[in-house]
């Protein structure tokens, strides 16, 4: 103990000639202006460079058009109405799916959580369905449901429902040993020690199994869109492409990735004010 | 929820008799409820094995499940090298850091089939293709794993390695790349997964063999046995590649299991 402390007190007269180390990490962790600048840069260096490409004829011919149409056509897709509605299309399904997703997996969880023979006898074919790929199952679904959103629902479900049910169930066997018998010694009654120690310990880890859930919903919406021919963004970029609209096609796959990004972002945010407590909030610092 | 009982106590034959009645009972149940089926849709499960059998044991063996193995081997070995590498440089250094983050992060957040036409046109149809695919889209998860892992670095360490005077070398062989493994890991595991839903998808569009290939094939021809059986080789194969990829993990990792004996606390 006494080593530590020591050692962690010295470096500010002894790391004297080691400055040049620590001084970045200082100014990166305070310039966040400057961090976002750097990023910025880059994003506009590498639309220049993709666009002296795509100008100069280095890509394979009809491949990839130069950013600037790129960017126009995808300005243009905000202001029409079938954008939003493939937009929508994806997005709700999506959405619907992760609902469902909650609602079936919360109630296996707790059971699989608490009750151990359950546990048991569910461990292998959790551990067979957990690692199938969730695509796996779309010719199936096509076969037997032809391209209707209620196909792309149950995919969804199928595919997307592991990460947070495994999660859940991490979560619930997480649950403070000693934790559950101090509220159990001091009475605290059904609803306090759900609201004090189940929701707080759970929290955490639905909030990673539902993010992964999330980001494989979306993944497996736009793939029956894609091959099942299904409605929503995934088509329409099928579409595009077939249909030689390059510049579509890539405006499309740039709203794809924005919606990625937007659906991070969701996470993130649901994140700081529902788990400001926890260490990894806490000392957040970037990335 | 105040009883989480050990199972040290707990005989192993009752514990594999309890993990095995449900698989065993589902299987049971299939075999039996589909048995007299004359839907078109599903077969009895004795025509589906049978399939199972004919085909891939035989001609799809290796027409289908060999390519799909070697492009998919390609595909995850290009990803996880080039992960940790790039991995290891980014989180190296902030202010590269800082560049590239806007970047790194729409790539991985863009769902990665929506590359699929871009393979398209500027690969064509083949096994470059689908190896080009799972690189470009899988590869995301193991890069950030190495970032964080590669920041995560205790700075009292960074100070030793300098005390000592490693070389850049072997400061990353063993220092850096150890601290980070356990990191790497976690997302070489989703890049895992990754891998498998793009191999599969990959050669449902732009593919003249494979599983996900044969798979679509079979649909779209109402070949409805092949359609099931094929599933089930795609189940199966994601299955053993999971438990391929845990017996590497704990080989790699295993002195990190006696550390977290010693220390009792995560890395």
């Amino acid at each position: 103990m006494e080593m530590t402390t020591q050692i962690r007190q010295l470096p500010a007269q002894a790391r004297e000639g080691t400055g040049r180390r620590t001084a970045p990490r200082r100014s990166f962790a305070a310039g966040r202006t400057g961090r976002m600048a750097l990023g910025a840069g880059t994003v506009v260096a590498v639309m220049a460079v993709w666009e002296v490409l795509a100008r100069s004829g280095a890509f394979p011919p009809g491949s990839i058009p130069p950013a600037s149409a790129v960017l126009a056509e995808f300005i243009g897709q905000l202001g029409t109405l079938g954008f939003w509605e493939a937009l929508w299309n994806t997005v709700s399904v999506a959405l619907l799916g992760l609902l469902l997703i909650v609602v079936v997996a919360s109630p296996l969880a707790l059971l699989i959580g608490l009750v151990r023979p359950v546990q048991e006898s569910v461990w292998f074919v959790l551990e067979f369905l957990k690692p199938i790929p969730p695509v796996a199952l779309i010719p199936l679904g096509l076969l037997l449901w032809g391209p209707s959103p209620g196909m792309k629902l149950f995919l969804i479900v199928m595919g997307a429902i592991w990460p947070l049910l495994t999660q859940l169930i991490y979560g619930i066997r997480e649950i403070n040993g000693v934790g559950a018998e101090m509220a159990r010694s001091y009475r605290l009654g059904r609803w306090l020690t759900v609201s004090r120690l189940v929701v707080p310990s759970v929290l955490p880890f639905a909030l990673t199994g539902l993010r992964i859930s999330a980001s494989i919903a979306v993944i497996v919406a736009v793939v029956t869109e894609m091959i099942g021919g299904a409605a929503g963004l995934g088509q329409n970029i099928v579409v595009a492409q077939s249909a030689g609209a390059l510049a579509e096609m890539y405006a499309l796959i740039l709203a794809a990735g924005l919606l990625g990004l937007a659906i991070n972002a969701g996470f993130r945010g649901l994140a700081k004010p529902l788990l400001f407590w926890h260490p990894s909030i806490r000392q957040e610092g970037t990335l | 929820m105040s009883t989480f009982p050990s199972t040290r106590s707990r005989g192993g034959i009752r514990l594999i008799l309890l993990r095995a009645w449900l698989p065993a009972g589902l299987v049971a149940a299939w075999w039996l409820a589909s048995a007299s089926s004359t839907s078109l849709y599903f077969p009895p499960l004795q025509t589906i094995l049978e399939t199972l059998g004919a085909d891939w044991a035989g001609p799809s063996f290796a027409g289908h499940l060999l390519p799909s193995i070697g492009k998919f081997l390609a595909g995850f070995l290009i990803a996880a090298v080039a992960g940790i590498f790039l991995g290891l440089v980014i989180g190296m250094y902030p202010a590269l850091r800082a560049a590239v983050e806007p970047i790194v992060q729409f790539l991985r957040s863009l769902p990665p089939p929506v590359l699929l036409p871009v393979g398209l046109l500027v690969f064509g149809i083949g096994a470059s293709m689908n190896i080009a695919i799972i690189a470009f889209g899988a590869v995301w998860p193991t890069l950030l794993n190495t970032i964080d892992g590669v920041r995560s670095l205790d700075p009292q360490l960074t100070e030793m390695t300098r005390s000592y005077r490693l070389t850049r070398a072997q400061k990353i062989r063993w220092v850096i790349l150890p601290n980070a493994s356990p990191q790497i890991f976690a997302g070489l595991r989703t890049t895992l997964q990754m891998a498998i839903i793009l191999i599969v998808v990959s050669e449902m569009v732009a593919s003249t063999n494979g599983i996900g290939y044969y798979v679509l094939n079979s649909q779209q021809t109402f070949a409805v046995p092949q359609t099931w059986a094929g599933t089930l080789v795609l189940g199966a194969l994601g299955y053993l590649a999971n438990l391929v990829f845990i017996r590497i993990e704990g080989y790699v990792l295993r002195w990190q299991a006696g550390l977290l004996a010693i220390t009792g606390s995560g890395a």
